[in-house]
């Protein structure tokens, strides 16, 4: 999934400071699944910010609504009847949710409430961790099912590099695994190391946010 | 047949015991700074590793550094990372640093940026980085503009740019037993020479090299032993828990606080790490590091026995 | 509560319980409670971790003065751990509360077991103090300040998850007394 985290609360007051009806717009997909976007944080966030905004002495009035997907203009459209009635919109979806809603309502204040990070997995109840970092040359298959882009803190093809911790966390991260760490291990454990042998040439980056914005067209599927 | 004809180049060659020291550049703009510490080291080393944003804090370039040095009568060995520039950079980088004078290079990962934010330095952890290439890859880069005259795109240079190229190792960095494997890719991408990170524990490393002997890698590429001067007993055990790879033995904090002169214990131990891994069989050198008190260098190197440097 | 006219000495306390914290079904009080010296709402819970931050915040968002929840002791709970889940939720609507500027001590956790009626004003009545120093919720009266959706509804809510305790003949009669 797609994860996010709170922006700090003093910013989001900052920014509502002119503003007296506010809504909330979560998110249940992604930014729900990381507990950072989905009905319950807008029920935590909304009422959050009526107290530290009057704690700034502004009365504002704000309504909360969660959709499914912030990303798909079918489910943004329901807030379209809440939008009359409001003057901002703080949306806790990720980055695509929120400039979706700004696309859809150009004529009332859209902003982020949270910043959107990475490409995650939920490893355990309370823990998410960066798993891909969509590249667009994914080299899985060599790498025994381990990204070295997304989980090694500097990116190598043909890491480890002289950093790993002992037992085996990474020199910038003592929380996290060094990838290749567990990379070697994978391949030891299939008798396979000999694959871990050959220098990997450079990475074509194009394919990726590197090569320019991206933009798909699948022609099969245009009306 | 000579690669780039450097002075360490041709020291190895000799089957001489080489001998680098580093030189770290200032955090300003002042080349005196630089020509100083030259006139400190003139004569006592085969080469000047010069670093390249090490921690990545902001320091002059490797580049100027090494120019710098150069100009001073010092070879330098010029520093890469691969956190701060793209491909396109690093080659026109090299380009340039031929045409200026520089003829080794050492090409390493670099590191995070989030190191250089610590003790009274604010640091860039915020910075972006690049990581375009990895060090191995830079290797291979470099490798290809001196045998092939060509970049890494494929595309012809106007001519070949011969580096002597180096790269680092680490030993002792977890999975120890893939680590000689990763030095067979670094001279198979290319490396000529390699320096490692700091040793205090000889005998260790004895087993290490010996492992690389046994693949054949000490007759393919000449590892030169990394050393640190240690100042103090603390110093050696902030090392240990902290520097990743760097492992110091119990007894060697130990033999530290006890002494009376912290310094003087400090100069006495380099001396006899030095010797140590002259006699380590597949070791051509040791490369020295007094992190930011090179003057104590020429008085070790004295001590050592390692002055003058052999004619080459 | 809803009528209950902000004075500047009787603060508004509403206390979440766990049911089995308290003695029996007896004990356990419902609803609205006027004292001499603060105006208590009291609601019970089927175990203390149905608690959620946002439930916690609204309350204060409302106007409450102060949220004191009720849970059992460390290792008595009948869910195993709701107890322990309770606190990790307590404890971040509190950070919450710090960074919003409202004070993390208008929110608390006390633990209780075998507890009376008498036992739960006492414990509301412990939390006089500190909400008189922290001073009354900047809020100011209890209104609802966020309105419902307006226009037709697209989902229906969903059914209550905590069905209202049963309350028995004597549980009424001791409201009507309280009144």
């Amino acid at each position: 999934m797609i994860i996010a985290e709170w922006k700090p609360l003093p910013e989001l007051v900052e920014k509502l400071k002119g503003h007296t009806n506010v809504l909330v717009a979560g998110c249940a997909t992604c930014v729900a699944e990381c507990a950072a976007g989905g009905e319950r944080e807008v029920e935590t966030l909304a009422p959050l910010l009526q107290m530290a905004l009057k704690k700034e002495g502004r009365t504002i009035t704000v309504r909360g609504r969660t959709v499914e997907r912030q990303c798909e203009w079918e489910f943004v459209e329901e807030l379209a009847e809440l939008v009359p009635h409001v003057d901002a919109i703080v949306s806790i979806a990720c980055g695509i949710g929120i400039q979706a809603v700004a696309e859809r309502f150009p004529d009332v204040a859209v902003y982020p409430g949270v910043n959107t990070t990475a490409l995650a997995i939920r490893q355990e109840p309370g823990i998410w961790i960066a798993r891909c970092a969509a590249c667009g040359d994914c080299v899985l298959g060599e790498t025994f099912g381990l990204c070295p882009v997304a989980r090694c803190a500097k990116s190598l093809s043909n890491g480890p590099c002289g950093g790993t911790r002992k037992e085996g966390k990474c020199e910038v991260d003592e929380n996290i695994d060094c990838v290749w760490f567990q990379i070697y291990e994978r391949a030891k454990a299939r008798g396979k190391v000999d694959q871990l042998l050959k220098v990997r040439k450079p990475k074509n980056w194009s394919n990726s946010r590197h090569g320019g914005p991206k933009r798909v067209v699948r022609e099969d599927l245009r009306p | 047949m000579m690669k780039a004809g450097t002075r360490l180049e041709k020291t190895l060659r000799a089957g001489q015991f080489a001998l680098t020291v580093e030189v770290g550049p200032p955090r300003g703009p002042n080349p005196e700074d630089v020509r100083r510490k030259a006139q400190l080291l003139k004569g006592i080393a085969d080469g000047y590793n010069v670093t390249d944003n090490q921690t990545a804090v902001v320091r002059m370039s490797s580049i100027a550094g090494a120019r710098l040095l150069l100009e001073a009568g010092c070879e330098p060995i010029m520093q890469m990372t691969c956190r701060d520039r793209n491909r396109i950079a690093l080659q026109s980088d090299l380009l340039g640093a031929w045409a200026l004078g520089m003829r080794n290079c050492l090409c390493i990962s670099g590191d995070h940026q989030k190191a250089s934010a610590s003790g009274k330095l604010k640091g860039d952890p915020g910075a972006k980085n690049v990581f375009d290439v990895d060090s191995m890859q830079l290797i291979s880069i470099m490798k290809n503009m001196r045998d092939s005259g060509v970049l890494e795109s494929g595309d012809p240079i106007t001519q070949p740019a011969p580096f002597f190229i180096g790269a680092a190792w680490t030993p002792f960095a977890p999975p120890e037993e893939f680590r000689v494997f990763r030095l067979a890719k670094k001279i198979e991408a290319g490396a000529d020479f390699i320096q490692t990170q700091a040793v205090f524990d000889m005998k260790r490393f004895a087993t290490a090299v010996a492992a690389a002997q046994k693949m054949g890698l000490t007759e393919k590429t000449a590892i030169l032993a990394g050393i640190i001067v240690p100042k103090s007993a603390r110093m050696l055990e902030y090392m240990n828990a902290n520097v990743p790879g760097v492992e110091v033995p119990e007894s060697l904090i130990k033999r530290m606080a006890a002494a009376k002169d912290q310094r003087q214990e400090g100069y006495q131990i380099t001396v006899e790490l030095i010797q140590a891994a002259r006699n380590i069989p597949g070791v051509k050198g040791v490369h020295l590091q007094a992190i930011e008190s090179e003057e104590v260098l020429p008085e070790i190197i004295k001590s050592a026995g390692l002055l003058p440097r052999p004619q080459v | 509560m809803k009528d209950a006219d902000r004075s500047k000495n009787t603060p508004r306390i509403v206390v979440v319980y766990c049911r089995n914290a308290v003695l029996s079904v007896a004990e356990m009080l419902e609803g609205p409670y006027t004292a001499k010296e603060f105006h208590a709402f009291f609601a019970a819970l089927p175990c203390s971790s149905k608690i959620e931050p946002s439930y916690l915040l609204k309350i204060l968002a409302d106007g409450a003065d102060g949220v004191l929840v009720v849970a059992c002791p460390e290792g008595h709970c009948r869910n195993l751990v709701g107890n322990v889940r309770a606190e990790k939720r307590i404890n971040y609507a509190r950070s919450l509360l710090d960074t919003a500027g409202m004070g993390a001590e208008r929110l608390t956790l006390e633990p209780g077991e075998n507890l009376t009626g008498k036992d739960l004003l006492e414990l509301a009545q412990r939390r006089l103090g500190p909400l008189q120093i922290l001073g009354p919720n900047p809020m100011g009266s209890v209104k609802k300040l966020h309105k419902k959706d307006e226009g037709t509804k697209l989902k229906p809510r969903p059914a209550r998850a905590v069905p209202r305790a049963k309350t028995g003949r004597r549980q009424s009669a001791l409201r009507k007394k309280v009144k």
